[in-house]
């Protein structure tokens, strides 16, 4: 199988259900995320994230951006890597070893698409001391919902951990589940968000990129990622 | 531009550990010279300034690791592709090289009970030499590493340079200069050599930035960045009176000018690092 990333940004409406979808798949520190409440966001503290641009000539306007690694098949975290942690599967997914990570932070200099962040010793229980989290354990434990927060509701060895690096890993686990569809594509209301295979001639989303109606940012950086947008 | 966002990864603290291997890398070539010259002393503090400031640098490094008891996995388990581990290997060696000149030389000046032991090998000047040489090799290799680190990936465009490493290898020749000048201040060579190099750095770092304000939209940022920061101000005005400062006193012959100088080529060289990190910028895509 070769994976492919279809996003289409005119279908984004901005709803961050696929940050909240990655967020609980993954046990990422939502509460913590240190993001821009408008426009770019400066420090990618999430595995995806929605960026937004507003003009206002010919009339105002705001484009959504949805973001995620965009798992370059020419890597440059892979080649800075100083330890090997940092490695593609053969589907060529890029992951990270989280015990041979040792936080140097090499590789989120070199990636072009600012898709790496920094889990530090202690987030998770700065993220648990937040009020809004207090709020929501509070409301959880009046229900019969059995959600543990940060913690990833089925087996996932590629969870976000502390003292790493972390970033996208269009939900590996799933494939060893037997039911790869990364959760942010499951949960996207308007289907912005699509997951395909290059090898089959008949997948739709692969079509896209195919009939060249989507296309990779950044073609000039030469990294070949497996993320496309409809252009 | 929304999508230009500035590094705030590598800072004031790996500015500080650049400087430290600047100033250690080309003292290896000071301390050499002055063996050969029989000024045994100034090698000597030149050869312990080598060994200790990378010592300082590889603690600050670890200090910034998310993991700092697993670096050594730098060395079991290294990825032969990254800079870092030649980096490591380059700072190893000349930490280790540079003790070892230190202690041949320091056996041969103080009659110390288990380092004089040392003192026939310190005899042989074909080893001193030998030792010497590889010292400075290892020196030079930690003052390009810095700028090769930098350089190499396309993420950040102010940095996929290649006047990147040569500004890093004129400002380990600009800090090795700047020690001596505080060592020995009456020495005329090495204020001409504080002089050409911290000229030569000035030029190319101007150069650079000029180069960057033409390159892409993240580079002229960065560029602009730089050019309107009071520190590179002060900086680049402080430089230039070192240098005038310098070349008057050819003549004049204080001892008081090639020190100010020394400490301000230290403080140039720290600055520029800072500004070229924390000005290094992404651009990152849009639709």
């Amino acid at each position: 199988m070769r994976p492919v990333f279809v996003i289409d940004p005119k279908k984004c409406i901005g709803c961050m259900a696929c940050v909240a979808a990655c967020s609980i798949e993954h046990g990422v520190l939502f509460t913590t995320a240190d993001n821009e409440p408008m426009g770019w966001s400066h420090t990618q503290r999430l595995r995806t994230w929605v960026s937004w641009i507003e003009t206002e000539n010919p009339q105002p306007r705001r484009t959504f951006m949805p973001v995620l690694c965009f798992h370059c098949q020419d890597t440059p975290c892979e080649r800075v890597c100083p330890t090997g942690a940092t490695f593609k599967t053969k589907e060529g997914v890029v992951l990270i070893n989280k015990d041979k990570c040792i936080g140097c932070a090499y590789c989120i200099i070199a990636c072009p698409y600012g898709a790496r962040y920094k889990v530090k010793a202690g987030d998770k229980e700065k993220a648990k001391k937040e009020f809004n989290m207090k709020s929501v354990e509070e409301r959880y434990a009046k229900t019969e919902l059995k959600v543990r927060l940060f913690e990833p509701p089925v087996p996932n060895k590629w969870a976000v951990a502390e003292r790493a690096v972390d970033k996208c890993t269009l939900c590996y686990h799933r494939k060893e589940l037997g039911n790869w569809i990364p959760a942010c594509v499951e949960v996207c209301p308007p289907k912005a968000r699509m997951f395909g295979d290059l090898d089959d001639p008949n997948d739709p989303v692969a079509e896209l990129v195919r009939s060249g109606k989507a296309k990779q940012l950044r073609p000039d950086l030469k990294t070949e990622g497996l993320v496309y947008y409809v252009r | 531009m929304e999508n230009i966002v500035f590094n705030e990864v590598w800072g004031f603290d790996i500015a500080v550990e650049m400087t430290f291997l600047a100033i250690a890398s080309f003292a290896t070539l000071f301390a050499l010279l002055a063996y050969r010259e029989g000024r045994l002393r100034e090698a000597l503090i030149g050869a312990a300034v080598a060994a200790v400031l990378p010592v300082f640098s590889l603690i600050i490094l670890n200090l910034h690791l998310l993991k700092p008891e697993a670096s050594y996995l730098l060395f079991l388990s290294p990825q032969p592709r990254s800079w870092m581990v030649y980096g490591g290997i380059g700072m190893t060696s000349l930490i280790v090289l540079s003790a070892v000149f230190a202690l041949l030389l320091l056996s041969q000046l103080a009659r110390l009970p288990l380092i004089g032991r040392l003192s026939p090998l310190a005899a042989n000047s074909a080893l001193m030499n030998a030792v010497g040489i590889l010292m400075v090799l290892a020196g030079a290799f930690v003052a390009l590493y810095t700028g090769l680190l930098m350089s190499y990936e396309r993420g950040i465009p102010f940095w996929h340079s290649a006047a990147i490493p040569a500004i890093a290898f004129l400002m380990g020749l600009t800090g090795g200069s700047s020690l001596y000048s505080l060592i020995t201040p009456q020495d005329r060579r090495v204020s001409l050599a504080l002089i050409s190099s911290l000229s030569l750095l000035l030029v190319i770092y101007l150069a650079h930035l000029l180069i960057s304000l033409l390159g892409s939209p993240a580079a002229n940022v960065s560029a602009k960045t730089v050019l309107d920061s009071g520190l590179f101000q002060v900086s680049l005005l402080l430089a230039l009176l070192a240098i005038v400062g310098l070349a008057a006193n050819l003549y004049f012959r204080t001892r008081y000018i090639p020190i100010v100088a020394g400490l301000i080529g230290i403080f140039v060289i720290f600055a520029l690092r800072l500004l070229l990190l924390e000005a290094g910028a992404w651009e990152l895509p849009v639709v």
